[in-house]
């Protein structure tokens, strides 16, 4: 199928170079660098040279990068590829993590969305349900100054008072 | 001519056929798919930019797969 394959020197077993065509191959395990992460590379790589997806077997995709101009080196070749495999390793990395904090992700656009909506209308607030329970709050933060702390109430001194009264009397 | 062999589970076939349409005044296509892959013959009308020809035409088939968000 090509004319000239041949193992690059200090590259691993799965990268081969073309020099008639100007062009690397590297096979990617797909059960390690899913296929998203393999098409995040290859458009990243569009710009600077032409990139072609194979599967040579059902284990492999074969990642062909032929540089634009048509005559590059042995060292140009090998920078090439190894710049794509750091950049299919993020992509990679990138998308691992996406997929576990796909749910805080999804929850705070929600309330992006939710936000962007602007404030609720009064009959939006005439309609909300209020008979949930309230949270429990033992130490007492959600009470104002004035119920924790504050002068007492007329009702609260009167009744101080007769209390007061009905001590005295009774000594 | 040359055969370019675009696997089905890579490519997505309206991506192909975009690809085939938006060089059709560079290169004469002919599309002859097989089981496993969408097959596009090529034959540039320009010799001496062959290589530019077909490589742009691959990069154009993958980025507009990738776009459609990959293969079916």
């Amino acid at each position: 199928m090509l004319a000239r394959e041949h193992p690059m020197t200090d590259t691993p077993p799965n990268v081969q170079a073309d020099t008639s065509r100007g062009a690397v191959l590297l096979e990617v395990d797909p059960s390690i660098y899913p296929l998203e992460a393999i098409y995040g590379a290859a458009y990243i790589f569009i710009d600077r040279c032409y990139v072609f997806l194979d599967r040579p077997s059902d284990a492999a995709v074969r990642v062909t990068l032929q540089t634009k101009e048509p005559d590059p080196d042995d060292a140009a070749l090998r920078d090439l590829v190894g710049q794509f495999a750091n950049e299919l390793l993020s992509c990679a990395w990138r998308r691992q993590i996406t997929e576990e904090n796909r749910t805080l992700i999804e929850a705070v656009t929600a309330q992006a969305l939710a936000g962007a909506m602007g404030p609720p209308s009064l009959d939006d607030l005439a309609d909300f349900d209020f008979s949930d329970d309230g949270f429990e709050d033992p130490l007492g933060i959600a009470q104002s100054w004035e119920e924790k702390h504050g002068r007492k109430t007329p009702k609260d001194s009167a009744s101080q008072a007769d209390s007061k009264d009905s001590e005295e009397a009774s000594s | 001519m040359i055969a370019l062999r675009f696997p089905r589970d890579l490519y997505a076939a309206a991506a192909v056929d975009e690809a085939a349409e938006a060089f059709a005044a560079l290169a004469a296509i002919d599309r002859a798919d097989d089981d496993d892959a969408l097959v596009l013959h090529v034959t540039p009308r320009y010799p001496k930019h062959s290589r530019r020809i077909l490589g742009e035409l691959q990069n154009f088939a993958l980025a507009k797969t990738i776009d459609r968000g990959g293969a079916p």
